[in-house]
């Protein structure tokens, strides 16, 4: 270990929250986030203060916005997240390079999503079509059979956000805005840096615009007590991350409020017999390198079928190509002897180390590798391999805890499909593509936009003849003439 | 318990029960002795845990390629997560007579699992005349010394690996636990202290540091100074827990501990190291340096690469213990330290361990699932 690593000061940042759309500062108080060994963040302390101007925000300041008015703000800002020269976009590169060890060229791909989301504005409309039937459902009445449904946003939505999948914070608030809800995002303390710079990027293009003013973003420690309180009440919670993060947020979210868990989950690939194994292992590549596995879409484990060694030299290949187009993140000495351990644990537990890049590795697996619980995955770019005779031996290791299976080549899923449904997978997408959320398709079970709005219903009225009567509505002549049996079919 | 009917026959039971000094013996002496015996408890290990024996045959080691003190830092280490979730035995399960677990109240913890050999020569070693304190305790005896124990007592320690540690001190002098339950009786081992002083030469409080502090503050709230003098020895081990935004750095513990109590010397305060995987204690000298017997092989790995490093570079500390018998005692462990071959600031030759730090688990602040839950059937 090189010593004057050891006790060197780690650079450090200062950075604001910001309430209702106004950078908020703090007179005294600060609170310190070590991120490892990187750097030091200081924040404002979460203080009565800060919570007392967050209750004070209007719930109701997007509901009365026009969609296209809040799509055209977002687009807008998505443009200036486009240009290689915005300074915001410049500094957000900066800081997950400093406060997220992330390497240049992955926070520039982060950077690029930013942009690609907060400009996809004909996939929101048709994201507000698909969850929620129509894309003017919460702009006006519309008409749902018997009913006319207007759907309003639920109010104020607190996000616990997860430390180190920038792409998550940026999902969760455009989710939030586009259901026209006011937004706490409430960082982690591994990642403070996202939020920030989204919600900065809102203030610069236009301080008094209430896209702008909907979105809070603030940090607290977990037992801090205002902190609970603000999630206590909330109208919505969305909380990301660990088990034990999403299960805090459960216990404290109202009884009324909505709950949108995003808890952890892995993901894992299954390689048939008749796949390219350039293609497929380029794609296990793709998919375990990005976040270094540290989201719940990164494949950790790929079941292989028939002949394992083209595949494994492969996979190697693309893993150590996945090392030059998005290296992976700087990781502290802990986490660098904590990575090692787990794969040191790996390799007793039965896993046969095949090759290792500079940071990348591939265990085999075979049959009789204790590798089920409660071993822990290494993450980090480790590929588990598990050579298999039929891919039916996966679904053996399939369970709740897998959200996406990733398939090559894309025909063999057709028999796997009912299987792994069954067993409560969420998503089966193809090898390569496992971060690409398609336009229809479901998150960790659910359509979440359904849970981020309340429905009112204006209903028919009386002379509105109902489905299956041909006379109006008279409950009381019906009561009286004792004729409901007779004239509701 | 374990010390009847056992005759010392093998090496390794030569030198922990054996009277010989090995700080008497030079530092290659020493290392010879240490490869000969880490040397037999890999073969042991080898040949009687299977899981073992398939892990280093897939890390392509055996028995014949630990040739030199330089080769042991090929015997295949296990990371200390290995105990969290799985029983490794080198024994017959009906061998097993007590399974150790770490202190603390979070997390997943390790299970060790002892046999009567193993933990018979932990108890070998527990003797006020071994080389392993050094002279620390020197004259230290039955009948003139005692032990105030802020920890619970050997029954009541249950499977707690460092609180039974501490209550083996017993085996060198009469010792009295302050602990019942989960209350620390301060008072009375405040009091029993400033009695024992008057009646004894040699009084030893021994305990983790956030309790001999709590020791302290209560002998200062007390009002009336505790005279330690000359007489009085602290004796401590085992980190700060969930008081860790208490802990002190060593020099200003020592001058709190000290100050309180009115030691003449700081010498008098020594530190252990000690883990639930390790069979071993590393006690510390006149110059702070914790000081490692010829039947424990300690060195260091790179953290980045996990490659053994040269004498005196900081890095993972590791160890291989060969008086564990039931399990493989081979260990990448959960610090940061140096460790040092040579004559030691305090004279003494032989291999030395300076402790840095302890290192940072994972966060895993991402949504991956890392642990993956029980796979149920349909
Ligand atoms: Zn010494």
């Amino acid at each position: 270990m090189n010593q004057s690593e050891e006790g060197k000061p780690a650079p450090r940042l200062k950075l604001p929250f910001i309430v209702g759309g106004k950078r908020y500062v703090a007179p005294g108080e600060q609170q310190v986030l070590r991120t490892e060994d990187r750097c030091e963040v200081i924040l404002p302390a979460f203080t009565a203060d800060v919570k007392s101007k967050i209750d004070g925000l209007d719930r109701n300041l997007l509901r009365d916005v026009p969609i296209q008015d809040i799509i055209a703000f977002l687009n807008r800002v998505g443009r200036n997240w486009r240009s290689s020269e915005y300074s915001r976009r410049r500094l957000f590169i900066a800081q997950l390079q400093m406060v997220l060890g992330y390497s240049e060229e992955a926070a520039e791909h982060e950077a690029d999503w930013i942009g690609v989301l907060f400009t996809s504005h004909a996939r929101m409309l048709d994201l507000l079509d698909i969850e929620l039937g129509s894309r003017f459902i919460l702009d006006e009445w519309v008409r749902s059979d018997e009913a006319m449904v207007h759907a309003y946003p639920v109010g104020r939505v607190t996000h616990v956000l997860p430390g180190n999948v920038p792409s998550s914070t940026v999902i969760s608030l455009l989710r939030a805005l586009l259901t026209k809800n006011i937004s706490v995002l409430k960082v982690a303390s591994g990642d403070p840096v996202t939020a920030l710079s989204l919600a900065l990027s809102l203030i610069e293009l236009d301080a008094s615009h209430p896209v702008t003013r909907a979105v809070t973003v603030a940090y607290w420690p977990e037992d801090n007590e205002l902190g609970a309180e603000l999630i206590r009440s909330s109208d919505g919670v969305v909380a990301w991350g660990s088990a034990i993060a999403v299960q805090r947020a459960k216990e404290r979210c109202g009884a009324e409020a909505s709950f949108t868990p995003f808890g952890p989950k892995r993901s894992l690939a299954l390689v048939g017999r008749g796949a390219d194994p350039h293609k497929a292992a380029l794609g296990v590549a793709h998919d375990a390198s990005l976040y270094d596995q540290a989201a719940c879409f990164s494949v950790q484990e790929v079941f292989v079928e028939g002949d394992l060694e083209p595949f494994l030299t492969e996979l190697d290949a693309g893993l150590r190509r996945y090392e030059s187009l998005l290296p992976p993140r700087k990781l502290s000495t802990d986490e660098l002897a904590y990575l090692n351990g787990r794969r040191l644990d790996q390799e007793f537990a039965g896993g046969k180390l095949y090759a290792t890049a500079s940071r990348a590795a591939i265990f085999v697996a075979p049959a009789d590798a204790q590798l089920d619980p409660p071993l822990e995955a290494p993450l980090q770019r480790t590929v588990i391999v598990r050579p298999v005779k039929d891919l039916v031996e996966a679904l053996a290791h399939v369970d709740e805890g897998v959200q996406t299976v990733a398939v090559a080549p894309w025909d063999v899923i057709a028999e796997h499909r009912d299987e792994l449904a069954k067993r409560r997978v969420s998503r089966i997408v193809e090898l390569g593509l496992n971060n690409v959320f398609r336009i229809g398709g479901t998150h960790d079970g659910m359509r979440p936009l359904q849970r981020l709005v309340r429905y009112v219903s204006h209903e028919a009225p009386a002379r509105e003849f109902p489905k299956g009567m041909v006379l109006p509505l008279d409950q009381t002549k019906i009561l009286e003439n004792k004729s409901f049996q007779d004239v509701v079919f | 318990m374990f010390t009847q009917n056992l005759a010392p026959v093998s090496l390794i039971d030569s030198v922990v029960f054996g009277d010989h000094d090995w700080l008497e013996n030079s530092v290659e002496w020493q290392a010879d002795l240490r490869l000969e015996l880490v040397r037999e408890a890999f073969a042991h290990h080898l040949a009687s845990c299977p899981q073992y024996a398939s892990f280093a045959d897939r890390k392509g080691v055996t028995a014949e390629h630990i040739q030199t003190v330089d080769d042991l830092v090929r015997i295949p280490q296990l990371p200390t997560s290995v105990f969290k979730r799985q029983r490794v035995l080198s024994v017959p399960p009906d061998e097993i007579v007590m399974n150790f677990t770490s202190s603390g109240t979070s997390g997943t913890k390790s299970v060790i699992h002892r046999d009567g050999v193993t933990l018979h020569r932990l108890c070998g070693m527990m003797r006020s005349d071994s080389p392993l304190f050094g002279n620390y305790l020197d004259g230290m005896d039955e009948t003139n010394s005692t032990i105030i124990n802020l920890g619970p007592s050997r029954s009541d320690s249950g499977n707690v690996w460092f609180s039974y540690v501490m209550s083996l001190l017993e085996q060198m002098a009469p010792m009295q636990s302050y602990v019942v339950g989960s209350d620390l009786l301060l008072k009375e081992a405040v009091d029993d202290v400033r009695r024992s002083l008057v009646e004894m030469d040699k009084v030893f409080v021994v305990g983790p540091p956030f309790l001999v502090s709590d020791f302290c503050q209560e002998v200062i709230g007390a009002g009336a100074p505790l005279e330690g003098g000359d007489s009085l020895f602290v004796f401590t081990g085992g980190g700060w827990k969930n008081r860790e935004s208490e802990r002190m750095d060593r020099h200003e513990f020592n001058k709190v501990v000290g100050e309180a109590l009115s030691l003449a010397d700081p010498l008098q305060i020594r530190d252990v190291f000690n883990q639930v995987e390790l069979n071993t204690l590393l006690v510390e000298c006149e110059h702070h340096r914790k000081h490692v017997p010829p039947w424990v092989h300690a060195f260091t790995r790179d953290p980045v690469t996990f490659e053994p490093l040269p004498d005196g570079e900081a890095g993972v500390l590791c160890f291989s213990d060969a008086t564990a018998k039931s399990y493989p005692c081979f260990l990448v462990g959960d610090d940061v330290a140096r460790v040092l071959s040579g004559v030691c600031d305090c004279g003494r030759p032989g291999v030395t361990m300076e402790l840095v730090r302890r290192l940072r688990g994972s966060s895993h602040a991402g949504c991956a699932e890392t642990i993956r839950s029980t796979v149920q059937a349909d």
